[in-house]
């Protein structure tokens, strides 16, 4: 009796186990590596990714595998071993570039297959509603007459919004070194410690900070976006004159050692993707940028980010 | 007044069969991803976020919420019935809850733990509906240094009462600040006791510390003990399945002072739900010790119902900062408010203007979880305790393949799997040696906490020490302390007088 | 008696070796002392804790002395916490050494095992919480009987499971795990207790593959 059930079971058990092991092609199964854990920015871009794949067939049966750790070198440590598997996809970006950096990652982006820049977002400069701080000037003349006096807070070391406070640091003449800045780990810590006064200054994507802004309890300085933005009511950096800018775009990696047709069908179903409504969607759902920029173009685009954003890191002592 | 009228009407959205449906799937799935180690309503959240995309915002919300709470009811169960809780938070919990189930009076703590995290979560999302303003100036009162001052009140409020043994004790909280302080120092970027592996750069995962150190510490500590202790069943359940009149009796004020402890720390990220259950706990140990006869080291029922209704309270309270603050203060809000986003629905203090039904709507869920989780749990105390009819065997290598099962799943890392081990045979040694394992978690949790918000208030205020007790609230705290300590002093010099004599 | 040097398991950080041996090392290192429960002697519990906080002792030490630390601009550095950890862990293995040996000599001059072993004579067991749970005679006549060789089998176990659980899949390693740690308990009916571990490990599998959309391995299966 517990024989006769025992078959059946074990059977579709171990025909699901071999229908999500099979190297089934990208077409079918295609594996995004989300190298961060559930929840993060990028685990969404992934599952994003997966259900607008899905819905609109041009993968069957996406999977997300969550890679975590140490700002992704962990999942990209991984990718690199999977040498000339053309199923299997990563979600970088920006944070990935200084990651590599600051943890010395013997992994580096010349070990993979660049794919695809998607997204960009714009990080914001925010202050406390009664903060004496006005304009970017202020905090300029701030930072010049004592910058270990201005606590800035933002995001983990070497990601984004650090990297935003040092360039801008340095445009105002103040060495990247001397900022004040603290790391907090996630953007309610960042927030709360605006609120609370414990930080002078706050930098992150200006999705954290919309609520807030809006409700009035933070007042925004300027944004880090390349082109004007008019409809959120703050300027640019740019349009302020600081000649300052910094996205946090996300792309996608592949695994090295791709064969010339392996590596174009990835990028044509990237391609077909966010050429779909259901993506246009979710990109505007998500209030991100299209930044869309497959093959060499994007391979270039990496180089060069890596090489500016190691400049920043060494000017920041980091 | 608006409010409540508001409040009725989320009750009508909430209450349409579909909705109830919802609430009910959430709730029982949210309740048995509880129970697993090392699976917790995080998890459950995030895995079930791309299913509720096919629902409209409001069935999805309300969804989530249901396995929010039901995650939370569903820890403490493995906990009381087997010492192996399935999540940080239901530690406390465990310590008196299954001394309770070794009593044969397991559907009891069950019942106890249930009417707990009722009441806290009640308690809580009553305070959310109600005040949402208030949640906003406690919010923006804490800063680094106030963090500072309530972890170091937390430190020893609850170590003066987990250890017994000072040396032992001070043992495990050299172990739990030694595992807490692996990983990158966030200000500075210096890698700390990785010796060189990545995967230990963002330190050692809480889940993997929990479920080493209690489920599998806990399996090999059973094999070591099976010829000794006679029998393949665990304990004869006796007793009714509900809790008596006396016993309720007992359990209300232990219910009531832990949803108190609980509703300020939903609002304060300090490491989740952690640092007042064990506050709660401690309290209630020692209220108890100053009773005729205490029954804490016997099975209290009040070292359940406090700790209980403390988890959920925080719990409660952090769901209504995520609404109302956009405040993400622990892992599942994280996950909660990013799905909050892809609804195109953005928390925040601007929420009820702008989706104001569905936040209602959602509030009112909660209330209709919480009872649909009673109605769900009560009943199913005694069934749950039917677990310990299982042979011990089958039982502790079921916990085992559950133990691999979540470590393994939630990074997909062969290390922390290891790690697991290494941790579950520290946990074994400890037991053997009768070192507490609790101020290993306390120290793991608490540590880092400490670390960065003492760090963080010194580097904001450029080295001055007098930042750490500048703002009234810290001079609160720190009298406070003083206070504490003062007492526990002059408490072991009576006894020991007393002894001398 | 005196101690070997800490072993490797006390480091709740050194994975990044896991072979099977040096976990099964640590399991001998704790091996011993039932055999010193033969003699009397003093209690071997405060020793083993001497010994396991002193290798964590060793560890903070080693890992201060190699920190590579970038210096914080205000207040505190990197290193300013770990010190403080360091100190207090030499304090607390000293105090245990000193325990131990107080004990030990106690018990000697009484010419008698202590009464309760492992109970530290600043405060005894009694609800020390998360770990006594059991009725104390359950669990607090420690060495006495315990079973170090069932302890080991499961852990053996769960190493085989983590070293096969890639190669083999989750469904056969996950098999083994539950059939081993079975076994290790003293479950007898093997081919039965075989059909019941592939039943949990092909629910899991459904379940958790399958229902939730987890990540299992596919191992061998997937090779088809």
């Amino acid at each position: 009796m517990g024989v006769v059930l025992l078959v059946p079971l074990v059977g579709a058990a171990a025909w699901d186990a071999r229908s999500s092991g099979t190297l089934s092609g990208a077409r079918t199964g295609l594996t995004i590596i989300a190298p961060a854990s559930t929840g993060g920015g990028w685990d969404g871009l992934a599952r994003q990714l997966q259900a607008t794949m899905r819905d609109t067939d041009v993968v069957t049966n996406p999977q997300v595998v969550n890679v975590p750790g140490a700002a992704g070198t962990i999942g990209l440590a991984q990718l690199a071993q999977m040498e000339g598997q053309g199923d299997v996809i990563m979600i970088t970006g920006t944070v990935m570039v200084g990651g590599v950096e600051i943890n010395d990652s013997p992994v580096g982006f010349d070990d993979v297959t660049s794919l695809a820049r998607l997204t960009d977002d714009y990080e914001v400069i925010v202050v406390p509603a009664d903060s004496p701080l006005q304009s970017v000037d202020d905090l300029a003349a701030a930072w010049q007459a004592d910058p270990g006096a201005v606590a800035v807070g933002g995001g983990s070391l070497g990601g984004t919004d650090q990297l935003l406070a040092a360039q801008l640091a340095q445009e105002v003449g103040v060495p990247a070194t001397d900022v004040n800045y603290i790391a907090y780990s996630g953007g309610g810590e960042a927030i709360q410690a605006l609120l609370s006064g414990a930080s002078d200054v706050g930098i992150s994507g200006y999705n954290e900070f919309a609520d807030q802004i809006e409700a009035g309890a933070l007042r925004a300085l300027a944004l880090s976006a390349p082109e004007p933005q008019p409809e959120l009511g703050v300027e640019t950096l740019y349009e302020l004159g600081y000649d300052v800018h910094q996205g946090n775009w996300r792309g996608l990696l592949a695994p090295p050692g791709l064969t010339e047709e392996e590596r174009a069908e990835l990028e044509a179903i990237v391609a077909e993707t966010v050429a779909t409504p259901e993506w246009a969607e979710t990109v505007e759902r998500n209030q991100w940028v299209d930044v869309t920029l497959v093959g060499e173009d994007f391979a270039d685009f990496i180089d060069e980010e890596v090489a500016r954003i190691q400049a920043i890191l060494e000017e920041a002592g980091l | 007044m608006e409010a409540l009228s508001d409040l009725a009407g989320g009750f009508s959205t909430a209450l349409t069969p579909m909705n109830l449906v919802y609430v009910f799937l959430g709730a029982l799935l949210g309740t048995a991803v509880g129970v697993l180690p090392g699976l917790g309503s995080a998890m459950a959240v995030a895995l079930l976020l791309p299913v509720t995309f096919a629902l409209d915002p409001t069935g999805a919300l309300i969804m989530l919420a249901g396995v929010y709470y039901g995650g939370l009811f569903g820890d403490s169960i493995t906990g009381i019935l087997l010492n192996t809780p399935g999540n940080s938070s239901a530690i406390a919990t465990t310590i008196e809850g299954h001394k309770m189930a070794l009593d044969g009076r397991a559907s009891q703590a069950l019942a106890t733990s249930a009417i707990g995290a009722f009441t806290g979560g009640l308690i809580a999302t009553t305070v959310v509906a109600l005040g949402a303003p208030l949640f906003a100036s406690l919010a923006s009162a804490f800063g680094p240094a106030e963090f500072f001052a309530l972890t170091a009140f937390a430190f020893v409020a609850i170590a003066f009462v987990v250890a017994d043994s000072a040396l032992k004790g001070l043992a495990a909280l050299v172990i739990g600040f030694t595992i807490g302080v692996v990983g990158i120092d966030s200000q500075t970027g210096t890698v700390r006791y990785t010796l060189g592996v990545p995967q230990l750069f963002d330190g050692v995962g809480i889940v993997v510390i929990t479920v080493g150190l209690l489920a599998l510490g806990e399996v090999l500590f059973v094999a070591s003990r099976r010829r000794h202790v006679g029998g393949d069943k665990l304990v004869a359940v006796r007793g009714r399945p509900f809790l008596s009149r006396a016993e309720f009796r007992e359990a209300l004020p232990a219910w009531l002072r832990g949803a108190g402890f609980g509703v300020p720390f939903g609002v304060i990220p300090v490491g989740g739900s952690e640092v007042p259950t064990f506050l709660s706990y401690g309290t209630e140990r020692r209220l108890d010790a100053r009773r005729r006869n205490p029954m804490f080291g016997r099975g209290a029922i009040r070292g359940v119902a406090g700790p209980e209704a403390a988890g959920n309270a925080t719990a409660g309270t952090a769901m209504g900062a995520l609404i109302v603050l956009a405040l993400p203060t622990s892992a599942t809000a994280a996950v909660l408010l990013g799905a909050f986003q892809q609804f195109g629905i953005q928390p925040g203090p601007l929420i009820f203007e702008r989706s104001g039904e569905v936040a209602w709507a959602l509030i009112a869920s909660l209330f209709v979880g919480l009872f649909v989780l009673l109605v769900l749990n009560l009943p199913f105390a005694p069934l749950w305790a039917k677990l310990l009819v299982i042979p011990r065997p089958y039982l502790y290598a079921g916990i085992s393949v559950f133990a691999g099962l979540g470590i393994y799943v939630s990074a997909g890392s062969i290390v922390d799997l290891w790690l697991l081990l290494l941790l579950g045979l520290l946990g074994f040694l400890m037991r053997r040696h009768d070192v507490p394992l609790a101020p290993v978690l306390i120290a793991v949790i608490l540590g880092p906490i400490a670390e960065v918000n003492l760090r963080n208030t010194l580097a904001i205020s450029q080295g001055d020490l007098g930042a750490l007790a500048a703002s009234p609230a810290t001079v609160v705290v720190y009298a406070l302390l003083a206070v504490v300590v003062l007492l526990a002093v002059v408490g072991k010099i009576r006894s020991s007088r007393g002894a001398d004599v | 008696m005196s101690r070997p040097a800490p072993g490797g398991g006390s480091h709740p950080a050194s994975a990044d070796e896991p072979p099977t041996d040096e976990r099964l090392d640590d399991g001998h290192l704790a091996d011993e002392p039932p055999q010193a429960l033969a003699a009397p002697g003093p209690s071997p519990g405060s020793f083993a804790v001497a010994a396991v906080v002193a290798g964590f002792a060793l560890f903070l030490t080693y890992g201060l002395l190699t920190l590579d630390a970038v210096e914080a601009e205000e207040g505190p550095g990197p290193a300013f916490v770990p010190t403080l950890i360091v100190v207090l862990a030499w304090f607390t293995t000293v105090g245990l050494v000193v325990d131990a040996v107080r004990q030990r000599r106690a018990a000697a001059r009484r010419g008698t095992h202590p009464a309760g072993a492992g109970a530290a004579p600043t405060g005894g067991t009694t609800g020390a919480p998360l770990q006594v749970p059991g009725t104390t005679e359950d669990r607090t006549d420690e060495g006495a009987r315990t079973d170090w060789r069932s302890a080991l089998l499961v852990a053996a176990a769960f190493a085989t499971f983590i070293v096969v659980l890639q190669p083999l899949g989750w469904i056969l390693a996950g098999t083994w795990l539950f059939w081993g740690v079975a076994q290790a308990l003293g479950s007898r009916r093997r081919l039965f207790d075989l059909g019941v571990a592939l039943a949990i490990a092909s629910i899991v599998q459904l379940a958790f593959g399958a229902g939730l959309g987890l990540n299992l391995p596919a191992g061998v299966l997937g090779a088809f």
